[in-house]
């Protein structure tokens, strides 16, 4: 039997319990008696896994639905996956432990463009044809969603059907589709024609790409009539209670993120122009305080979390912070809950918050002015000045942190070395803050971390036009911020250049990725978000073979006409808006928060979506 | 007020280490809603004290656990609370008030009962049949893995019980073990000391393990269950 084989194998390999299943508050329907069973395929570790709120969301939401069960299924560690390879141990899920290739349906979530190689990793552990044109008629039918779903092409030739957008509502369409298919003896292709015609849907087999002979897209047009030329996104207008989860699995292994995640808005509307979430979760919407509290309270009672954080991108702007924080205290000072509020813009004004919050100081305090100088912290539109920085930070010191974490981005568009020496200046001036407080006052022992990641330029932003530096470029300018911050109390972190190319490659690239994506896991890649097992040689070796270069789609400027791969689908935003914020940015001009008045993102088009928006033109 | 918890955990759980045995309970409780008590400071924490720490790979059918209630609460609506909140595979077996001049769990342990078996039918057989004679021996040395190194160690002393039985088509061995801060044997030394013994490699992850029990001794040396 299949759960003994696997329980004696448990025994050989590192942290087993991560694939024992049966934590507090997992489901497990009956198999038999369930028409449509969907397994959520998460392509990474359990710790990570465990720590994503999506798959939180959707695991309710389908086990919700009478006529589904839904499953977890993860991708175990290499040394799992040695041991069965050995014993022929298909994939599993955690729950029931079935076998992936029993499942009806199949739902990757893509988090981040480092995991592709997982999600070919897992379909062949799976037993699954990778590739949809081979898959057969009693196959699982393969889905995928998250961020990256947005820019699908990479992954056309691998996933049947993508989910474009707000998951929660789309997700149940696309099932009883599938559902009523297979009920109704549809083929395989009946029900991805099926699937096309739901908003928010693509469906990568009914298109057609071409090619110029520069390599750029000559056309991207629908094989058949009844499929739509625009994809629009999936867009939840209200969030509702009954869609987010009153109990969540609580893992027995130690995770990334082990606490209790409140949802407390979706959507940003400050516009910094790097920014894709904040652009592809448009338009912003809010929870109530009263829903808030309740969804609290019941996640609490249902899990004995120690703590819960407000998520969102950008908390302290949601429009009643500090009196729902208040809330929140009063109910979970007594249970000796701790409250958590990651993502605080520095301009943000949450003080009271802040005090009520951090009780119990945890490691550390971040900040991500993401630039160094004003002016290009204008140009990428992130208007935090240098005075918000420093007040935030003799707050901290003042409190008595002495751990500071700032974040930087290298290789932004229009960057010169003087922006650079704006992040020594920064740091310089950070230190000196603290010792300008008498000893005293300050805790002991000053750590100011700043991080510098290297800039990737991603789909419907401003800057999907912008090239990413070269690897030269970028080392060049990683060694010159390694000598300027050469300062005591400082310690200076940089993010591997060469997944940042890689990176930049999925982040805007065509179909043709997906051949270099196979080749690359044929030689062996996978686990290339992990520093020890991402083998750059071998995704070098991957364009090569498929006579393809890396530079095409990461280094190269596009033209403001040329067709981008994922112009076909309608994220909200629109194009014309996107290279209006493009020009104003070379012009160094902020744009505002468009809370204080409607920038015409595009979002306006479809009515009743957002509720700032005027009846503005596009 | 002390409690006393006698707890099963199933074999389904059994990769579940102590430290993350330890946070789901702090979670059960939680959940519960039952009074528990918090220490002082400024990183309070949950208080509750186990008896003796479960390896990895082993699954226990009487383990034991202290917790600090704030207010009186009757063994049946402590147990009642708490099973309503545990995961499957983690039950409450029995409970009772400890005296406020009780001594920890974990200072009261002398020996815990283990059952073991043996996956491996020829290996089986082969130690089901040397038991006595392994007995028979006056000392029975074999190496104890310590933070310092390696160290050889009689176990013959820690030994108070050892048999072979047979169960389900399987060899088991029952044995009662020493368990104390200075001598304890742990099933995986048991299981080396016989391998030597009968000149043959004994894969540890084929004995799988069952703690069946734990110990105390009364004032004239004899040997009591620890929730009496």
């Amino acid at each position: 039997m299949l759960k003994d084989k696997i329980d004696q194998i448990l025994d050989r390999v590192e942290k087993p319990a991560r694939y024992a299943g049966g934590e507090m508050n997992s489901t497990l329907k009956p198999w038999d008696d369930t028409a449509l069973r969907f397994a959520f395929c998460f392509p990474d570790t359990y710790e990570i896994a465990m720590s994503h709120l999506g798959m939180k969301i959707l695991y309710h939401i389908i086990n919700n639905q009478p006529w589904a069960l839904c499953e977890r299924v993860i991708l175990p560690w290499v040394d799992m996956i040695d041991e069965m390879n050995k014993e022929n141990i298909p994939l599993f899920s955690l729950e029931s432990r079935h076998a992936l290739h029993e499942f009806d349906v199949i739902g990757f979530t893509l988090q981040y463009e480092m995991s592709y190689t997982n999600i070919l990793e897992m379909l062949s552990l799976g037993k699954i044809p990778l590739f949809s044109h081979q898959r057969k008629e009693n196959d699982p039918i393969v889905v995928a969603g998250g961020p990256c779903a947005f820019t699908p092409e990479p992954l056309a030739d691998f996933i049947d059907a993508f989910m474009i957008g707000d998951g929660e509502e789309v997700i149940v369409t696309v099932m009883e589709a599938i559902k009523k298919g297979r009920e109704e003896g549809l083929t395989r292709r009946e029900i991805s024609k099926a699937l096309a015609q739901i908003e928010g849907v693509y469906v990568p087999c009914f298109y057609e790409v071409s090619y110029h002979e520069d390599g750029t897209i000559k056309a991207f047009v629908p094989t058949e009539e009844d499929i739509p030329s625009k994809v629009k996104k999936a867009l939840v207008v209200d969030l509702k209670n009954e869609e987010y989860p009153d109990k969540i699995p609580v893992p027995y292994t130690e995770i990334i993120h082990d606490r209790i995640m409140l949802e407390i808005m979706r959507g940003c509307t400050k516009g910094c122009r790097f920014c894709q979430a904040g652009m592809l979760y448009r338009p912003i919407r809010e929870r109530s305080i009263e829903e808030l509290i309740e969804l609290a309270d019941n996640l609490e009672k249902s899990t004995g979390y120690e703590e819960i954080s407000l998520s969102s991108l950008s908390s302290g702007d949601y429009s009643c912070i500090n009196e729902l924080t208040k809330a929140l205290m009063k109910i979970f000072e007594e249970k000796r809950v701790a409250l958590s509020l990651p993502s605080l813009r520095i301009d943000s004004n949450i003080q009271d918050s802040l005090t009520e919050t951090q009780k119990v100081r945890k490691s550390g305090l971040t900040f991500a002015p993401e630039a160094g100088s004003q002016r290009l912290r204008d140009v990428i539109n992130k208007g935090v000045t240098e005075d918000d920085l420093m007040k935030r930070v003799t707050e901290a010191f003042e409190g008595g942190w002495s751990t500071i974490k700032l974040y930087f981005m290298i290789g932004l568009p229009t960057e010169t070395i003087d922006d650079l020496d704006g992040i020594g200046d920064l740091a310089q001036k950070v230190v000196n803050q603290y010792y300008q407080l008498p000893k005293e006052q300050r805790a002991k022992g000053l750590r100011v971390t700043c991080s510098a990641s290297s800039f990737v330029p991603k789909a419907f932003t401003p800057f999907q036009w912008d090239r990413q530096d070269t690897l030269e470029e970028i080392q060049g300018k990683q060694q010159y911020l390694r000598s300027k911050l050469k300062i005591r109390g400082v310690t200076f972190n940089w993010h591997e250049s060469y997944v940042s190319l890689l990176e930049a490659c999925f982040a805007r690239g065509d179909r043709r990725m997906g051949k270099v994506l196979y080749k690359a896991w044929t030689l062996g890649c996978r686990f290339d978000g992990w520093d020890e097992h991402f083998k750059y040689d071998a995704w070098m070796k991957a364009f090569n073979e498929e006579g393809l270069e890396p530079s095409f789609y990461a280094n190269r400027e596009r033209a403001k006409d040329e067709i981008l791969s994922w112009d076909f689908i309608d994220a909200g935003v629109t194009k014309a808006f996107l290279w209006r914020e493009r020009e104003r940015s070379l012009e160094e001009k902020v744009t505002p928060d468009c809370r204080l008045g409607c920038i015409n993102c595009g979002i306006q088009r479809w009515k009743g979506a957002c509720k700032n928006a005027h009846d503005a033109t596009v | 007020m002390r409690m006393m918890l006698l707890f099963k955990l199933s074999n389904n759980l059994r990769h579940v280490g102590h430290l993350d045995l330890m946070r789901t309970m702090q979670r059960a409780f939680r959940r519960s809603g039952l009074p528990m008590t918090y220490s002082q400071g400024f990183n309070p924490h949950m208080i509750m004290s186990f008896a003796a720490p479960l390896s990895v790979g082993m699954w226990g059918d009487r383990e034991a656990m202290e917790v600090s209630l704030l207010q009186p609460v009757t063994p049946a609506e402590f147990l009642g609370k708490l099973n309503a909140a545990l995961p499957d595979g983690l039950e409450g077996v029995s409970a009772r008030e400890m005296k406020d001049d009780e001594k920890s769990l974990m200072a009261q342990v002398k020996a815990a009962a283990y059952e073991g078996t043996l996956l491996n039918d020829g290996i089986g057989n082969k130690v089901a049949e040397s038991i006595p004679s392994y007995l028979a021996q006056e000392t029975i040395i074999t190496q104890r893995k310590s933070k310092k190194g390696i160290k050889s160690v009689d176990i013959k002393p820690m030994i108070f019980a050892l048999k072979a039985e047979e169960k389900n088509g399987k060899k088991i061995l029952s044995a009662v073990l020493s368990l104390t801060e200075k001598a304890t044997c742990k099933p995986s030394m048991l299981v080396n000391s016989l391998g030597d013994f009968i000149k043959t490699n004994i894969d540890l992850n084929d004995v799988h393990w069952c703690r069946k029990g734990l110990f105390k001794e009364d004032g004239e040396g004899n040997m009591l269950p620890l929730e009496f």
